[in-house]
C-alpha cells in the first residue's frame, strides 16, 4: 500500500502546476488550434515528466533516450529542416529578390531582445539563446538553445512555438501603430518574371555556398533546408521530396515536441527565468515586425517606386502566417490590394534571413570561448 | 570569456553587419541566376 502512496505523497505544488501548465498547452493545441502539432505532444511531455518517479525520463527513460539521441545531437532541428525545405516554395523570392533584405531587417527582434536579456543579467550565451525566439522559427530556437543553454531549452521552445501561433495577434497593432491608412493601401507591381527550373535548382546549392562560407556555424542548418528544397525542386525525387514533406516532417515533430516536453520538469521550469524568457520572447516578435516595417519605411525614401511598408513584416520567418496577416491587413486597407506573393518572398527571405543570423551569432559567440 | 554589455553589443552589431552582407551576396546571386538562366525549355 505504501508503494501505492509513494507517488501521491510525493507530488509538490510544483508538480501540479507543471500538470496545469501541460493541460493548458493540450487546451491551447486542441481548442485554439496554436501549434497543434508542437504544443500537444510538448503538453503531454511536461506531464509524463512530472509525474513522480516517472519512468519516462531518466537515465533508461524513453524520453531521456530520445533527448540524448534527437535533441543533444541536434539531429531532430536539422531533420526538420530538411522537412521545412522540401514544403518552401522559394519561387517568390527569385522573382522578387529585394524582398531578402526585409528578411534580414526582421530579425531586428533578436539582437534587442539579447541586449535586453543581458540586461536582466543573463549570460552572454543564455542571451543569444534567449534573443534567438526572435527568429520566429522553432527549430532554429531549439538548435541555438541547446548548444548554449541546455537548461533553458524548454522555456524557449515553447516561447518561440507560442508566440509564432500567435503572429496573428501580435503583427496587427504593431503594424498599425507604425503605418498610416495611406501607406498600408500601397500596391504592389503583380507582373512578376517567371523564375526556369535552372534557377530553382541551383538557388539552394548557391545560397548553402553563399551562406557556409560567410558563417561556417550555419552549415547544419542552411545546408539542411536549402538540401530538402533541392529534393523539392530537382523533379526528379519526387517520393522523397513528398516522404520529407510529410512523413519526416510528422514523425520528427512528434518526437521533437514530446522530448522538449519531458526538459519542462518543475524544479527548472517554474522559476523566474522561465517568467521572463516568455516575457523577452514576445519583446522579439514585436520588435520583428517592427524593424521589418521601419526598414521598409527606410527604403521608401529613397525608392522611386513605394514599397507596402507591410510587406516588411513579413520578413519574420513564421511561414507562411505572417505573409496571410499581412494580406489580410492589406485587404481591409484597400479591397482590391494583393500583396501576397511579396509577403511570401519576404517570409521565405526570413526564414534564410534568420538561419543566417544563428549561424553568425553562434560562430561570434562560440569563437569567445 | 569576456562577458560584458559591450561584447554583446559589438557581437550583435557584427552579426547584423554580416547577415546583410550575406543577404547582399544572396541577392546579387540570385540576380545573376535569374539573367543567365531566364527560361528552360521544360518551363515552356
Amino acid at each position: 500500500m505504501e508503494v501505492l502512496l509513494a507517488s501521491f505523497q510525493a507530488i509538490t505544488w510544483k508538480s501540479l502546476v507543471m500538470f496545469i501548465i501541460g493541460g493548458l498547452l493540450i487546451y491551447l493545441a486542441i481548442k485554439k488550434d496554436y501549434e497543434p502539432m508542437l504544443l500537444l505532444p510538448i503538453g503531454f511531455g511536461a506531464i509524463l515528466a512530472n509525474i513522480p518517479f516517472s519512468s519516462a525520463i531518466g537515465e533508461n527513460g524513453f524520453l531521456t533516450i530520445l533527448y540524448n539521441a534527437g535533441i543533444y545531437t541536434e539531429l531532430f532541428p536539422v531533420l526538420i529542416f530538411i522537412a521545412i525545405g522540401a514544403m518552401i516554395d522559394f519561387g517568390p523570392l527569385l522573382q522578387q529578390p529585394f524582398m531578402l533584405f526585409f528578411g534580414a531587417a526582421a530579425q531586428f527582434g533578436i539582437f534587442v531582445t539579447t541586449l535586453l536579456a543581458r540586461a536582466f543579467g543573463f549570460s552572454l550565451k543564455e542571451a543569444v539563446s534567449i534573443g534567438i525566439i526572435g527568429a520566429a522559427d522553432g527549430p532554429t530556437s531549439i538548435y541555438v538553445a541547446n548548444l548554449f543553454a541546455g537548461e533553458l531549452i524548454g522555456p524557449i521552445t515553447v516561447a518561440a512555438y507560442s508566440y509564432m501561433s500567435l503572429v496573428p495577434l501580435i503583427q496587427p497593432p504593431v503594424i498599425k501603430a507604425l503605418t498610416t491608412p495611406e501607406e498600408r493601401s500601397i500596391t504592389m507591381d503583380l507582373n512578376l518574371q517567371k523564375v526556369s527550373k535552372t534557377t530553382r535548382i541551383l538557388f539552394p546549392i548557391i545560397v548553402t555556398l553563399v551562406a557556409g562560407l560567410i558563417a561556417p556555424m550555419s552549415v547544419a542548418l542552411v545546408g539542411s533546408l536549402m538540401f530538402g528544397n533541392l529534393i523539392r525542386e530537382c523533379g526528379v525525387l519526387d517520393k522523397l521530396s513528398k516522404a520529407a514533406q510529410n512523413e519526416l516532417s510528422n514523425l520528427v515533430t512528434l518526437l521533437l515536441g514530446i522530448t522538449i516536453g519531458s526538459t519542462m520538469v518543475a524544479e527548472k521550469f517554474l522559476t523566474g527565468k522561465t517568467m521572463l524568457i516568455l516575457g523577452m520572447g514576445l519583446f522579439a516578435f514585436i520588435f520583428d515586425t517592427a524593424g521589418g516595417v521601419l526598414f521598409a519605411k527606410l527604403l521608401n525614401l529613397f525608392l522611386p517606386r513605394k514599397v507596402n511598408p507591410m510587406i516588411g513584416a513579413a520578413g519574420i520567418s513564421a511561414f507562411p502566417m505572417s505573409a496571410r496577416v499581412i494580406q489580410k491587413i492589406a485587404q481591409k486597407e484597400n479591397p482590391s490590394n494583393f500583396v501576397l506573393m511579396q509577403a511570401v518572398g519576404a517570409n521565405v527571405a526570413g526564414q534564410v534571413g534568420s538561419i543566417l543570423a544563428a549561424g553568425v551569432l553562434i560562430y561570434l559567440v562560440s569563437a569567445l570561448g | 570569456m569576456t562577458d560584458t554589455i559591450a561584447t554583446t553589443l559589438r557581437i550583435l552589431l557584427q552579426s547584423l553587419a554580416v547577415t546583410f552582407f550575406g543577404m547582399i551576396v544572396i541577392y546579387s546571386a540570385i540576380k545573376l541566376l535569374v539573367k543567365f538562366f531566364p527560361d528552360d525549355k521544360e518551363d515552356k
